[in-house]
């Protein structure tokens, strides 16, 4: 049984490859992509390759279509002219704007938003953009931000301030421009600045604008690019919708420089080392759920977005990719939250972690991965220490939770000073708050060099032997171990070297001078003594430097990240769908929280009943019920509504701070949009030796605040726009369906109040003409009467129905070739009797022998009714008809020497049921109908337009313009 | 004497139609629908149809098929009734092989002058 099911499902894969590799069975369609250089979004690499996000993303959808793909290289400006003459199928990295769309079409998906960045020489100060008059401006030639609506040119004019503007080709040209002091300020997008900033002599100013989508775009009218535009819209919402997707990935590796994708070694598939039974085991466990520790640098850590960084992170991915794993990191938690996940069977693995006894319990263990040398720290100021046995006396301050803090309650008998984080432990051990540290040696080196600890040193090694770290697995999963450990022996040493290489050699922050900066090819297991002399060394090189700067270096330093969260968070919750919102905010509280190095992060929101209900959290939920004071009581909230942070714990601090029993310190701000309070971001510090917030941390939280908010108001606003598009649309089809009706009941109408006057007329008729015996006087008058009220209640009908018809744009069309001339004397001798009684005469001018094609009878009812309209309207004189032949078009123009209309009449003329105020107008007669009508069908039917020329008292001339070939309409169908 | 079948189903036109023809010395045969008038056309073999196009059981074109696919019927007269043509109407009647059409309401005068132009006088 178990034999066969491995079989099948055997089969199954061969069928999927053989699929696979016959492709999506048509052959592989040429797509020809603009390329230009704009590091790190599209960009050359050396040997020619284009590279970076958009033609990661594009090669990636590509393979997924069966596209291959050509890249037509040029400048920026080059690329676009080649889009617009459709010698390239699609261009990546376009901004939306109106100008372009008339243009060229694009994606309805934006691939990426961005914005500009105006940067300046490093002596030049720009605020804002009144700074920049008679300033000399780089910009690149053809960008969004050089010309056009949100340009710097408009944005600049708009505030009548005059600048002098230079273009380059590229945005390295924009930079290096700057440098040389070619330009006094330089404007590229965000994405470049923050990518090249440091290679460049350039000063970010804090001056943005002009944020714009990046879409693909597509030259206008091709049915190539349609298909394309289909396709990529399709693939970017799929790869937008999931954040473990390609798309995230990319947006990492290519934009926030994570390290690349391509770990060492050639990709190969590990696979065949596995049993037909370790296969088995990994498809019935799809997900295996991966805890993590997010500060424990540099072995495994998030990034400034959340993403998973480390030594750890390289193996995780190199065994997602090679075996096909699915290692998923589970998001938001906290180390002992990971590790307690373990227990109560939430996480399955823990991809980096210390073996101790007491985890032995619940937890195997692979083979080591990573070795390092547990050290003692402490401050260069303490006596010299030989080892662990010094320490008896003194303040040992250790993670707590670590592999450390089992170390030392295992052989030494002090009690240690637990910290929630290594950085706080080696903080305090600097502040003299504790006298030494027991940590893993790179950490203690990655932490002091990062946080510029200068007067810490390493005092002796912990014990002789190496400590190691290992994947841990759930007692109950020995198959996974068996894998992990497969998976480990392939790792080669040189590919370890180069993953340990790459995390341990972290670089410098900015601030401190390069040449002083010694690059410390720091690795693991180098041996205590070495370490002690660099440390030392350095120490006293930077110690007077450093010293003054280090504070201010840390705070400017972490505004900055923090700021860069805030805006790639914003910019992730701009382009994420209503019904995915709620997940993405919770996705950046949790980053926030684990930014501030907070427990959680949660958003209120005020009720209706002046109550505030929470409505999103994340972090470690657990101590947030803790913490929870139940309803906040009226001071609180009032403070909030009002518009002002509070900082609440148990004990007093500071003015503004107010006192509530509560476990741990809170922090909250108001979050607001458009001048309302809607609701509170708050954070939970449950860290025993938290810093106090300051100023600045809580503006930033308040802008924080202000765009989760807006967020949450654009999905409100979204989710409201939806469901009125679900009742437009029914409204729409019940709408369709009584225009359907109504033309049903036209169309009976018309027979039924037809059928009974044409009676009466017929009857009517034949006695007026005596043919059913004689009349006298008086019964013919009436008669008459009778005869004519019939004749105009028929006209008004038929009127009533034409233009009922051609509104619901259901007239039946007859196009036909026939003489102009022929069709004008037609309707002259079918007028004329109606004109010989009034004494008028009607003349026809010249009419050019024309032929024409349109629809005879409706052009033979516009000529009539504006025949019949100059003979009611003219009392002496005459009525004369002309043609013409433009070409293209014909015109017929109906004269006559009536009574003439006035201007402000003209104007009303074409209403339904205007007739001419004059003695005429009840002598006319008519339906009020005809003028409305005949140029409804002037229009309408045959595609052309009428005219009016009069003066009071001048007579008036009536013209009619049409194609002589009438162009056949969408939906209509032709002619038989 | 013309002999003339008018096929109608409304009975005021009927009665019209009738006066009108009577008058100008025509003895009328009458068909209330669509089969009735194919059955008398092709019985009777009247000198000319008058036929209504709008009819109960079947479309007055069908009428003029079936009256046109019998040899008794292939060189009879027939005159369409209308009402409001479309010019649609006029070349689909002329097609279906009919010889000339009047458009309701009836005036008496042009009825006749329609009717004499193709068949010639009436009495």
């Amino acid at each position: 049984m178990k034999r066969n099911g491995n079989t099948v499902a055997r089969g199954v894969v061969a069928a999927g490859l053989l699929l696979a590799a016959a492709g999506p069975g048509r052959a592989a369609e040429a797509v020809r992509v603009g390329a230009y250089e704009n590091l790190p979004k599209i960009y050359s690499l050396p040997d020619g390759r284009v590279s970076g996000f958009f033609p990661a993303i594009l090669e990636h959808i590509a393979g997924q279509e069966g596209w291959t793909i050509e890249y037509r290289k040029g400048t920026w400006k080059e690329c676009l002219d080649r889009l617009e003459r459709g010698e390239i199928d699609v261009m990546p990295d376009v901004a939306l704007t109106p100008e372009r769309q008339q243009k060229f079409e694009f994606t309805e998906e934006t691939a990426l938003i961005s914005w500009a960045v105006i940067y300046t020489r490093p002596d030049v100060v720009v605020q804002s953009f009144l700074d920049l008059a008679d300033r000399r401006i780089a910009l690149m030639r053809g960008s969004v931000y050089t010309s056009g609506t949100g340009s710097l040119p408009e944005l600049l004019a708009k505030f009548d301030i005059r600048a002098e503007y230079v273009e380059f080709e590229s945005y390295r040209d924009v930079f290096q421009a700057v440098s040389r002091r070619e330009a006094d300020a330089g404007v590229v997008n965000n994405i470049f600045g923050s990518y090249f900033e440091k290679e460049y002599n350039v000063a970010r100013s804090p001056v943005l604008f002009s944020p714009s989508q990046l879409r693909f775009a597509f030259p206008k009218g091709s049915s190539q690019g349609a298909r394309l535009k289909v396709a990529l819209d399709r693939r970017l919402r799929e790869l937008k919708v999931d954040p473990q997707s390609f798309y995230y990935r990319a947006m990492d590796t290519h934009l926030y420089g994570a390290p690349h994708g391509e770990t060492p070694a050639a990709a190969a598939d590990w696979t065949a080392v596995l049993t037909d039974g370790e296969k088995n085991w990994l498809r019935r466990h799809p997900v295996i759920r991966v805890g993590i520790d997010p500060e424990f640098y540099p072995f495994e850590f998030r990034g400034p977005r959340g993403e998973y960084q480390g030594i750890a992170s390289d193996y995780v991915r190199l065994f997602n990719e090679r075996l096909g794993l699915n290692l998923r990191l589970v998001e938001g938690l906290a180390w002992t939250a990971a590790v307690a996940g373990v227990r109560s069977g939430t996480i399955d693995v823990l991809p980096c972690v210390g073996r101790t006894l007491e985890r032995e319990q619940w937890l195997r263990f692979s083979q080591p991965y990573i070795r390092f040398q547990r050290v003692i720290m402490t401050r260069l100021d303490m006596p010299f220490l030989a080892g662990l046995k010094d320490l008896e006396s003194l303040r040992v301050g250790v993670q707590s939770g670590t592999s450390h803090e089992g170390f030392l309650r295992e052989n030494s008998p002090a009690e240690p000073v637990l910290f929630g984080s290594l950085e706080e432990s080696l903080l305090a051990l600097s502040g003299g708050k504790v006298d030494a540290v027991v940590a893993n040696l790179a950490s203690a080196a990655y932490w002091i060099r990062k946080l510029n600890l200068i007067n810490l040193k390493v005092a002796a090694p912990a014990s002789p032997e190496q400590y190691t770290l290992h994947f841990a697995v759930r007692k109950d999963w020995p198959e996974l171990l068996g894998i992990l450990n497969k998976a480990l022996d392939l790792v080669t040493a040189d590919q370890q070297r180069e993953i340990e290489q790459r995390w341990v050699a972290v670089e410098y922050k900015p601030g401190i001078e390069r040449r002083v900066v010694w690059r410390i090819g720091l690795r693991i297991a180098v041996g205590v003594a070495v370490v002690l002399l660099v440390i030392l060394f350095w120490n006293l090189r930077l110690k007077k430097e450093i010293g003054r700067r280090r504070e201010i270096e840390r705070r400017l330093n972490y505004r900055e990240r923090f700021e860069r969260l805030v805006a790639e968070t914003s910019s992730r919750l701009v382009a994420v769908k209503p019904a995915e919102m709620d997940r993405h905010i919770q996705v950046a509280l949790a980053e926030i929280a684990c930014f501030t190095g907070t427990a959680a992060g949660y958003l209120y929101a005020f009720g209706p009943q002046e109550r505030a209900e929470r409505t999103h959290a994340a972090g470690d939920l657990e101590a947030l019920r803790a913490a929870e004071p139940g309803d906040r009581d009226e001071e609180w909230l009032a403070r909030l509504r009002a518009g002002r942070p509070v900082t609440v714990s148990a004990r007093a601090d500071g003015e503004e701070h107010l006192v509530r029993p509560i476990r741990g310190r809170v922090v909250e701000v108001p979050c607001a949009t458009e001048e309302q309070v809607t609701g509170f971001l708050g954070l939970l510090d449950t860290r025993p030796e938290a810093p106090p917030w300051s100023d600045e941390d809580i503006s930033l939280l308040r802008l924080t605040g202000e765009m989760l908010s807006s967020a949450l108001r654009r999905k409100q606003i979204e989710e409201n726009l939806e469901r009125y598009a679900v009742e437009l649309e029914r409204a729409n089809r019940q709408l369709q369906d009584l225009d359907q009706l109504k033309s049903l009941f036209i169309a009976s109408v018309s027979h039924e109040l037809r059928t009974p006057l044409n009676s009466i007329i017929g009857f009517t008729g034949v006695i007026l003409k005596g043919m059913a015996g004689e009349l006298n006087d008086k019964q013919r008058d009436q008669l008459q009467r009778v005869y004519h009220s019939a004749q105009h209640l028929l006209a008004l009908i038929t009127d009533i129905i034409d233009i009922s018809k051609i509104e619901a744009g259901r007239v039946d069309v007859y196009p036909q070739v026939f003489r102009l001339d022929e069709v004008i004397r037609e309707a002259v001798e079918s007028i004329r009797p109606q004109a010989e009684v009034k004494s008028l005469r009607v003349e026809c001018g010249p009419l050019p022998e024309l032929e024409v094609f349109t629809d005879r009878k409706r052009l033979r009812q516009c000529l009539l009714n504006y025949l019949s309209n100059a003979v009611k309207y003219t009392e002496a004189g005459s009525v004369r008809v002309e043609a013409r032949d433009l070409s293209e078009r014909f015109e017929v123009a109906v004269s006559d020497t009536g009574i003439g209309i006035s201007p402000e009449e003209q104007a009303k003329l074409f209403e339904p049921f205007v007739r001419l105020d004059s003695h005429l107008r009840i002598k006319a007669g008519g339906t009020g109908l005809g003028l409305y009508l005949t140029r409804k069908i002037a229009r309408e039917i045959l595609l052309g337009e009428i005219e009016v020329r009069s003066e009071k008292n001048r007579g008036s001339t009536f013209i009619l313009r049409a194609p002589r070939r009438r162009p056949a309409q969408p939906g209509e169908e032709k002619p038989s | 004497m013309k002999r003339v079948l008018v096929i109608e189903d409304n009975e005021n036109n009927m009665e019209l139609i009738t006066f009108i023809l009577e008058t100008h010395g025509c003895s009328v045969l009458k068909a209330v629908c669509g089969r009735e008038g194919v059955e008398k056309a092709l019985r009777e073999r009247p000198d000319f149809i008058v036929l209504d196009i709008q009819l109960p059981d079947i479309l007055g074109t069908e009428v003029l098929k079936r009256i046109r696919a019998e040899e008794a019927g292939r060189h009879i007269p027939i005159i369409a009734m209308t009402s409001y043509a479309m010019a649609g109407d006029e070349q689909r009647l002329l097609a279906a092989g009919c010889n000339g059409y009047i458009e309701k309401p009836i005036d008496p005068e042009r009825v006749i002058g329609q009717i004499t132009r193709i068949v010639g006088e009436l009495s």
